[in-house]
């Protein structure tokens, strides 16, 4: 690995640091949970690694753990969404009103 | 494994994906757009496994194709299942990015499985061996919020996010050392993110957030500390007026402090043309003098017949949606009929605690001038919306012909 992409890479991360921070900065109360949810559940991107790292030239030991790490992330990322889906259409046709607005 | 981005295809999915990452969570931060936000983290998804289908797949599509349906399945489970397996997804991701390093750091024949920690290993290696570190910690946020102190009431959101801000850090170190560009960017996102998220959580809870996480530094003090709190914005206060039926306005001294007459009496009108039943709380010791909000109120054009007396207002909130106190403190003090030793004891009440929600507007928690506590800031139903009467009014009719404009 050459100090050119390491250096980068550690850009990249300071970079998205400063834009992650800035982007949830002023949410509302209401939103706190199901945007947590959500970052959660996009942190499962490391599934990519999971599959690049596990590859068919390993031990069994290794392509178990490659495996359950992908079963980990996708679980990580699909019940994510799915939690946070359900939470934010609770605000849509829950209240003790008729529907409101929006559409 | 390549470490080569392959031609313009992958770099160019990589960005787009980023893009998407980024406007997704901007938009989840608005209660309007949230669930296109929701949408467009997904895309953000789906592009980067494209692009990474395309630069280098290790593992053999069968065995990936085992663990994405072990996966889903485990998903599809623990979401249908009880509340409290919930938190415990939070740290599969964190589990997933400590077994991508362990794994990525057994596939390298230069550092023996022992140097984990080793820095001797090179920044890869460190990298790798931090990623175990934070991954370990995100299933300690993670088990926190499911089992821990945390595990009941508001702490939680706090201790999740910590736990994705954790999960984000390991995702971010093995993307390191990886030396893969979007799993560096999202694990840097989210490791931010969470962090942001957890700060404002402990904020709103007047704690800092690993105080929270923990149950630390947490003591109710004679009467005058108030627990389970909850604070909201006016976003979220003009998302419920809206699909409030029928409201009831109670203003107290702060609102003649503020001078939020106006605003109020536009809020109002606001809520009274989308077909709601709206009327004024008036209680005789609200504000300096008797008559002082039927005064200021007057002032803002308020029809009389809008203005109820304290009996007719507790019979009106009886059914109410929402109850919106405005710099009111000892009138809507539950203490005046409960508490037999509380100074205001025996005082008429507008008993807001009766409508389904109550949102409470006031610059802090700080007693009234009868300077005893007032319970109804922790009752279940109430909100507290901390802010200049003015200025949060203000906001709240921005809020509400936003949705006008959008529902038109």
């Amino acid at each position: 690995m050459d100090t050119g992409l390491i250096l980068w890479t550690v850009m990249m991360f300071v970079l998205a640091g400063f834009v992650g921070h800035h982007v949830i900065h002023g949410v509302p109360t209401l939103l706190h949970t199901p945007l947590m949810s959500a970052t959660n559940a996009i942190s499962a991107i490391s599934v990519v690694g999971a599959i690049v790292v596990a590859g068919s030239e390993y031990e069994a030991v290794r392509t178990i753990l490659g495996v359950t790490a992908v079963a980990a992330a996708m679980c990580n990322v699909v019940g994510g969404f799915l939690i946070t889906e359900r939470m934010l259409k609770m605000f849509k046709g829950g209240g003790p009103g008729p529907q409101g607005g929006g559409h | 494994m390549s470490l080569a981005w392959q031609g313009a295809a992958v770099p160019t999915l990589y960005i787009a994906s980023a893009v998407f990452f980024i406007m997704g969570l901007k938009l989840l931060c608005r209660v309007r757009s949230a669930l296109r936000g929701t949408s467009f983290l997904g895309v953000g998804f789906v592009l980067a496994l494209i692009g990474l289908g395309i630069e280098a797949a290790g593992m053999p599509p069968r065995l990936a194709l085992v663990g994405v349906g072990i996966g889903v399945l485990l998903a599809a489970f623990s979401t249908l299942g009880k509340e409290g397996a919930r938190p415990l997804l939070a740290s599969t991701g964190g589990l997933a990015a400590t077994l991508v390093a362990v794994v990525a750091f057994m596939s390298d024949e230069t550092w023996p499985l022992g140097s984990a920690l080793a820095v001797a290993g090179g920044p890869r290696g460190a990298a790798l061996g931090l990623a175990v570190l934070a991954g370990a910690g995100s299933l300690l946020f993670g088990l926190l919020a499911a089992r821990g102190p945390a595990s009941r009431g508001a702490g939680q959101p706090a201790a999740v996010a910590l736990a994705a801000s954790a999960s984000g850090l390991a995702t971010g170190l093995v993307g390191f050392g990886l030396g893969n560009p979007i799993v560096v960017t999202v694990g840097g996102l989210v490791a931010a993110a969470g962090f942001a998220l957890a700060a404002i959580v402990g904020k709103a809870l007047g704690r800092p957030p690993l105080d929270v996480v923990f149950g630390t530094g947490h003591k109710r003090g004679a009467g005058d500390d108030y627990e389970n709190v909850k604070a909201c914005g006016a976003e979220e206060t003009a998302m419920v007026l809206e699909t409030a039926r029928k409201v009831v306005l109670v203003p107290g001294y702060g609102m003649a402090v503020a001078q939020a007459q106006h605003a109020l009496g536009e809020i109002a009108k606001l809520l009274a043309a989308r077909g709601a039943t709206v009327s004024y709380a008036i209680h005789p010791a609200a504000g300096l003098i008797p008559g002082h909000m039927n005064i200021l109120l007057d002032e803002a054009k308020v029809p009389a017949s809008q203005l109820l007396e304290c009996d007719a207002a507790n019979a009106e909130l009886r059914d109410a949606d929402v109850a919106l106190v405005v710099g009111a403190n000892d009138i809507v003090n539950p203490a005046a009929r409960d508490d037999a030793q509380s100074a205001v004891y025996g005082m008429p009440l507008v008993d807001v605690a009766q409508a389904g929600t109550v949102f409470v507007i006031k610059r802090s928690l700080r007693p009234g001038a009868a300077g005893v506590p007032n319970r109804l800031f922790e009752h279940p139903n109430t909100n507290m919306v901390f802010g200049d009467a003015k200025k949060v009014l203000q906001a709240i009719g921005v809020e509400l012909k936003a949705q006008k404009k959008a529902a038109a």
